[in-house]
């Protein structure tokens, strides 16, 4: 009886807490995907050959986990089949994050480019197996860094 | 050393081949981070303590491949690929792999 | 002519195409309900056929399965004696089936309780016993007791719990699969209100064949509820498994009714030496001031 207070409790903290966090995160994601909306990133692999650059491996990582509420509701998910709603944010998060996070290193070095930008996708393994929720995410690719002067 | 998941550079040959090199690193956190994860795993958001943990990792194993380069060599990687997969309970293999080269500035 | 030169650009996308619209809290009210509805059905289906199962296995298989397992040991008593006594009077005219044979176990320990269980067997705990007023009362219980065992509840019961366990363990994927469970058949099984119902009814008649009145029936059970009442901390353990209401008083009375049984006749005394016979040592020390 008491174990069943405890997980309704949490579930309605988590599920408060959680969505608060994850509104705060996405709106830091839209405002920094504005700041550096100059710089491209492309899975392109072949490089512009008209300018000289400098090339760079830029990495950016995030390790994100996804909230009790959520995780519940992932296992009622599980039980239907169907659409798991609630790992669709999780993972879009983790990848706009990871990008962001190799923006920011590629624009420190002042590059005006990225090629061939790959993503890493691993869950986390906590404890048990059955207690994934949390998934790392590696965004990587070639910052193009010009060299100056630019050549003409 | 140039390091570039590029699959060649605009403006400069490649005059060798010298084979693939490779970093791997097996990291495991400690508890203290391990409690601390869990208690963010109720609310959800950002483990900044495994999101270090496998940068540091990682950095490690790219180390670990440039090493591998520099023993034979070579003055870029071209082409590099990350991997990551957990082995075990808390433990994280994370492997970067490359093409070793010589590369040669044209003219 | 000159080739130009590809231009890189970063256009916004709009939000919300890789995410699904749906609320969180409503999919999860939807499913979460959807799903206690399928688990109650299931349940309810699965007891039901369990439990009508359980009724096909012959007594006297049930009773060798409740024979494997360890039974306490009766000392040759006099209330084990009176007890017995007491029982076969009850039996003898409870119209079990045939085959079918009541084993009565006194239990010395401070628990308000009594239950029938697997194979026949009675248990009666001298905690009740103490706070019994008369034979009456004493009576009804244990016909109540003989009811459970004719109307086959206990197998029923496990079946029921057996069926249900199997089959959520089955639907959820539960690895520690603990049919039988290791708690022993000899712990006492739950049954339904309507079983209790239905004991309470059998009982009451078997008690008209034996003393040719039904009082101290209900008194039995008005005593039981001013207990529990005037103990709200430590409810006896009899009324955590036998729900005790003014229904089933009024059911019982309503039975007496119709069937005019009377229910002001004399009552009978418990033997003269019961509660020496429960409290032996206590008595000694009372006879010895």
């Amino acid at each position: 009886m008491y174990q069943m207070i405890f997980v309704i409790l949490l579930l309605i903290i988590s599920y408060f807490i959680g969505s608060h966090i994850e509104r705060r995160h996405y709106k830091s994601i839209i405002d920094r995907e504005k700041k550096l909306n100059k710089l491209p990133a492309v899975t392109i692999k072949t490089p512009p050959e008209h300018e000289k650059f400098e090339q760079q491996l830029v990495l950016g990582n995030v390790t994100l986990s996804v909230d009790y509420f959520k995780r519940f509701l992932a296992t009622l998910h599980n039980f239907f089949g169907g659409r798991v709603t609630s790992y669709e944010t999780l993972l879009d998060r983790a990848r706009r994050e990871a990008l962001l996070r190799m923006k920011e290193t590629a624009a420190e070095k002042k590059a005006t480019l990225i090629f061939n930008v790959k993503y890493e996708t691993a869950s986390i393994y906590k404890g048990s197996g059955s207690a994934i929720g949390s998934v790392e995410v590696l965004a990587y690719g070639t910052a193009m860094i010009p060299l100056s002067p630019s050549p003409q | 050393m140039i390091i570039t998941n590029l699959e060649y550079l605009p403006h400069q040959t490649i005059s060798q081949h010298l084979g693939l090199v490779q970093g791997s690193s097996v990291r495991a956190k400690h508890v203290g981070r391990d409690i601390m994860a869990s208690i963010k795993n109720i609310f959800g958001g950002e483990l900044k303590g495994y999101t270090e943990l496998l940068q540091e990792s990682r950095e490690e194993a790219m180390q670990r491949m440039q090493q591998q380069a520099e023993a034979i060599g070579a003055n870029a990687i071209l082409n590099v690929r990350f991997s990551t997969s957990s082995i075990a309970q808390g433990a994280a293999e994370i492997y970067v792999y490359g093409s070793a080269v010589i590369i040669q500035d044209n003219e | 002519m000159k080739h130009n030169p590809p231009t890189f650009s970063n256009p916004e996308i709009p939000e919300g195409i890789n995410v699904s619209k749906a609320h969180p809290m409503a999919t999860f009210i939807k499913l979460f309900s959807v799903l206690v509805i399928i688990l109650g059905l299931s349940a309810w289906l699965l007891g039901r056929s369990g439990e009508y199962l359980a009724a096909l296995i012959p007594f006297q298989k049930e009773a060798r399965l409740a024979s494997s397992y360890d039974l306490p040991n009766d000392s040759e008593t006099e209330i084990q004696r009176y007890l017995e006594s007491l029982s076969k009077k009850i039996s003898d005219k409870s119209n079990l089936p045939n085959g079918m044979t009541i084993h009565i176990h006194y239990i010395d320990e401070d628990i308000e309780n009594a239950f029938a269980t697997l194979g026949g067997h009675i248990f009666l705990y001298k905690g009740l016993l103490d706070k019994l007023p008369n034979e009456n009362s004493l009576s009804m219980t244990i016909a109540h007791e003989i009811a459970h065992v004719k109307h086959r509840d206990p197998i029923r019961s496990l079946g029921q719990g057996v069926a249900i366990s199997t089959g959520l363990a089955i639907l959820l994927g539960s690895a520690n699969l603990n049919l039988l469970g290791s708690a022993g058949l000899y712990t006492q099984l739950k049954f339904s209100r309507e079983m209790e119902t239905l004991a309470d009814q059998d009982g009451l008649k078997a008690l008209f064949q034996v003393y040719g009145h039904v009082k101290g029936a209900t008194t039995l059970f008005k005593l039981l509820g001013d207990l529990a009442e005037g103990d709200k901390i430590k409810t006896p353990t009899f009324f955590e498994t036998h729900p005790l209401s003014q229904d089933r008083i009024n059911t019982i009375q309503n039975l007496a009714n119709k069937n005019r049984w009377a229910q002001d006749k004399a009552i009978t005394p418990l033997p003269q030496d019961f509660k020496h016979w429960l409290n032996p040592t206590e008595y000694q020390k009372n006879e010895q001031e």
